[in-house]
């Protein structure tokens, strides 16, 4: 569909697609999307019992600390300002790229946010490919051989997957291939990766990271691979696919071109949650292997009441749910024009 | 399972202990030829110690977490350091004395101390620094824990005189403490990420919430056993594993060589495993605290049942403190009697016997004070500290049989120390060793304390506290703390069924490390074995 846009005397200005009108629209979504959750962050923080100072005078009685001292102390952090105000202070200095300094660590939050967030990308965007791959992969071959032994085994071993938790997964993985084998770190930051030659870091990645990764992957493949068998088995039961093989197509072209094309719809949608998943995942796997990314930083920020941070990481965390879905609406729109359509 | 159902407390019997005597033996050299000795200390390297979270502050005047300690300890240098028996030890003060039996102190500076940048340390440093310690608002966890200091003068460029407001013998060990760590004057603007201090490490790198790395101090003032300038060590990586199990398997796998804290439950295996080495001490207790004055009441909650002294002695009778010394931490500590100081304390009272076991003497004095059976009371407690959840669940068990329902509330860590410790009326406290008889009992228990976890009040108890702070002679100080301690058992304010035991483990490679009553950790005498 293509839009012409008049001015007032009726000329033509431009031509807008629908599918950037589509985008446009998704685009301005996500970002109020994001408005939205970082006023219900900074919300929710306020119902949090106890704040920074609380925190920094922990274990000792408030009957014994001068309210004078207490007061400063609220003051110096701007935790003496109405919530509207702060929340304000926050969001004008994160538009200008300044997520704020950390109540504890005195230093800027937005470095150390994006460095974190590196480390955990690392795991998350391997995990988040294997979640495809494998789980569309292992999907289409369940749903080709369904109902036979193989298809029982994957679907077996799926259920086994989702049942299990990350933190139980993660740690089989440290007691069987840290403790026992010593094949991986038991934690992965006290591993001194600059006393690494180019080859013992690439090793490293591959060997050692794979763990956590597959971790984090274990149940987010099994959901996928669930999705997309349904999917396949309920869409090869239908009319085209049978009058398409009558008429002599490859079955391999059928599948490919019209079968998977079809069932992918309702699994990008769960690929989507997933990735989602993915990143909450990061942060139980974060902590079972000692990894230093942005899970770390939130937990420690949240048991530290250090709201720049909190809000930084969670902010950042929240964006990955809404690209994740904002890649997911334009995949569906491609797959599927009717969508933007309507 | 194997328990140590006694700690040896006593420094006499921390040296039988096979792991303890190893550890000890490495820090002082007290035993065998200091020159053998010597021979076996292999310079460089770098040792990696575990901590529970990551270095967190680098200013030591405000410092909260202890994870931060291993940091800020190893940069800065106090006057002083508090040795295994809780004795001052020279650090930045080569000697220190009074003239009028602890009022005024005088402390002479080693002249060939520097700051990491090459400034010499001086008096000035001195003054300033333990003059921001007193300021409240830039070290409000730090400003009540150095002793009555009225004044900080310096004298000439070498030498301080700290004037009390009372006479005080403990002052040396107070100022090895947390807080009274020495700083740069010139630099303290840059303290927080830049730190300048004089101790045996100078920051290498900090990776906020991540690793922290220490290199040796070269010029550090104060010679190892092979007359060269501590530390053995080239470098100290400092490294959060937030998992204990994660952190032990660390240690297994050769990753980590130090562990700062091993948590009960492992204790057992590390003590089986041939690669390492676990040292220990007593350090510290877990408390029930029966709040006079709590902050919030609780449907169904018989709190005010425990301004009766008759109920709290109650409880106190009901519990079986071998049995939950076991249930609560493996049985790795000793039986408590309810005030705060163990006997093999140096002013430990060892004629005050625990509270019996004694369910009938309960169910009496529950009955005097007009408590129906069945009447319900709630202790919190938590899942964040080890053992906490464990003791408040063997005490609602052991509480029926004086007929006593008591129910336990477990509250997430997150908000334990802002919710409930100092507010609940019934409620499980953790606590560490104190450096000094005094910071171990006054700020708990006088009015107003800033440790009193249970708002107790009483007006006697005050007045012999204040005189055993400023009484110099051992014996009577000794005798009015007793005194002290009678009080504060007989009161039931604070059930402390048990003192703890603390303990560390490190790979057998390492040497020159043992656990320290007060949880600190030096390694500037820790080394690779030769």
């Amino acid at each position: 569909m293509r839009t012409k846009r008049l001015d007032a005397n009726g000329l033509s200005v431009g031509v807008v697609t629908g599918f950037t009108l589509f985008l446009l629209k998704r685009v301005v979504g996500s970002i109020l999307v994001l408005v939205a959750i970082s006023m219900i962050l900074m919300g929710i923080i306020q119902f949090m019992p106890g704040d920074a100072v609380d925190m920094l005078l922990r274990g000792i009685s408030p009957d014994a600390v001068n309210p004078e001292v207490r007061e400063a102390l609220r003051r110096d952090l701007g935790l003496d300002l109405p919530v509207w105000h702060q929340y304000w202070n926050w969001i004008s200095g994160l538009a200008q790229g300044d997520f704020g300094q950390s109540y504890t660590l005195k230093v800027p939050v937005g470095p150390i946010i994006f460095s974190r967030l590196a480390s955990s990308l690392i795991l998350a965007v391997p995990a988040i490919i294997f979640m495809i791959v494998l789980g569309i992969g292992l999907g289409v071959l369940a749903a080709l051989s369904a109902n036979s032994p193989l298809d029982g085994a994957i679907q077996l071993i799926s259920l086994v997957a989702i049942a299990m938790p990350a933190f139980l997964v993660g740690s089989l993985f440290l007691y069987v291939f840290a403790v026992k084998l010593h094949w991986i770190p038991a934690a992965f930051n006290a591993v001194d990766i600059s006393l690494f030659n180019t080859w013992e870091t690439i090793t490293f990645f591959f060997t050692a990271l794979i763990f956590p990764c597959l971790t984090i992957a274990a149940e987010t493949v099994a959901h996928v691979l669930r999705q997309t068998r349904a999917s396949m088995v309920e869409e090869m039961k239908l009319n085209y696919v049978r009058a398409a093989l009558l008429r002599g197509l490859p079955q391999g072209y059928v599948i490919f071109n019209h079968v998977l094309r079809n069932a992918l719809l309702p699994a990008i949608t769960v690929i989507a949650i997933n990735v989602g998943y993915v990143l909450g995942g990061v942060i139980v796997v974060e902590f079972v292997f000692s990894y230093p990314g942005i899970g770390n930083l939130m937990l420690t920020a949240i048991l530290t009441r250090d709201i720049p941070t909190m809000l930084g990481t969670m902010l950042v965390i929240s964006a990955g749910y809404v690209l994740a879905n904002f890649v997911a609406d334009i995949l569906y729109s491609i797959l599927n024009p009717r969508i933007r359509l309507s | 399972m194997k328990h140590n159902w006694n700690i040896p407390f006593s420094r006499r019997k921390l040296m039988t202990g096979a792991s303890a005597a190893l550890a000890t033996t490495a820090i002082y050299g007290t035993l065998g030829p200091k020159k053998a000795w010597a021979q076996s200390i292999q310079r460089g390297g770098t040792i990696t110690l575990s901590v529970p979270g990551p270095v967190s502050d680098l200013d030591p005047h405000k410092v909260v977490s202890h994870e931060s300690y291993p940091a800020t300890f190893h940069i800065y240098s106090a006057l002083t350091r508090i040795g295994s028996d809780f004795n001052a030890e020279p650090e930045l003060a080569e000697s220190w004395s009074t003239n009028d039996g602890g009022k005024t102190w005088i402390f002479k500076l080693f002249e060939n101390a520097k700051f990491h940048n090459g400034r010499a340390v001086t008096a000035e440093d001195v003054k300033f620094s333990l003059e921001r310690v007193l300021d409240e608002k830039i070290s409000p966890r730090g400003f009540s824990s150095i002793g009555p200091i009225k004044s900080v003068s310096a004298k000439d460029r070498y030498t301080v005189e700290i004037e009390l407001t009372t006479t005080y013998v403990d002052l040396p060990v107070d100022l090895g403490g947390i807080y009274p760590r020495i700083v740069d004057r010139e630099t303290v603007d840059q303290i927080a990420t830049v730190p300048n201090g004089s101790g045996p490490f100078k920051l290498a790198s900090w990776e906020p919430t991540g690793n922290t790395v220490l290199t040796a101090n070269k010029e550090y003032h104060i010679n190892g056993e092979d007359g060269r300038p501590l530390p053995y060590i080239d470098s100290l990586r400092i490294v959060p594993i937030k998992e204990p199990s994660s952190e032990f398997a660390a240690l297994q796998s050769g990753a980590i060589d130090v562990m700062l804290q091993l948590p009960f439950d492992i204790i057992p295996e590390a003590q089986n495993n041939a690669s390492i080495n676990v040292s220990a001490t007593a350090s510290g207790y877990h408390s029930i605290s029966l709040h006079q004055k709590p902050t919030f009441s609780l449907p169904n909650d018989n709190a005010h049942l425990l301004k009766d002294i008759r109920v709290r002695q109650a409880i106190a009778h009901a519990i079986n403190r071998p049995a939950l010394l076991k249930l609560a931490i493996g049985g790795f500590g000793t039986v408590g009697n309810d005030q705060p100081i163990p006997p093999s304390h140096v002013y430990g009272h060892t004629g005050l016997e625990p509270r019996s076991f004694d369910i009938e003497k309960g169910k009496q004095l529950l009955a005097e004070a007009g408590v129906e059976p069945g009447t319900r009371l709630i202790l919190h407690t938590t899942a964040g500290r080890p053992g906490l959840l464990e003791h408040g669940l063997a005490v609602r068990e052991m509480a029926k049989a004086i007929g006593l329902d008591i129910a336990v509330d477990a509250i997430d860590i997150s908000r334990y120390w802002t919710d409930i410790e100092y507010r609940a009326p019934m409620y499980m406290d953790n606590w560490g060793a104190r450096q000094t008889i005094n910071a171990s009992i006054k700020p708990f228990y006088e009015t107003g304390g800033g440790n009193n976890t249970a708002g107790y009040s009483d007006p006697v108890l005050d007045a012999v506290l204040n005189q055993a702070e400023s009484e110099p002679d051992f014996s009577s100080r000794k005798a009015l703390y007793n005194q002290a301690m009678e009080m504060i058992s007989e009161s039931a304010v604070t059930i402390i069924p048990y003192f703890k035991g603390y303990y560390i483990a490190m790979n057998k490679s390492v040497g020159g490390v043992s656990a320290h009553p007060m949880t600190y950790m030096w390694l500037d005498r820790a080394h690779k074995k030769a």
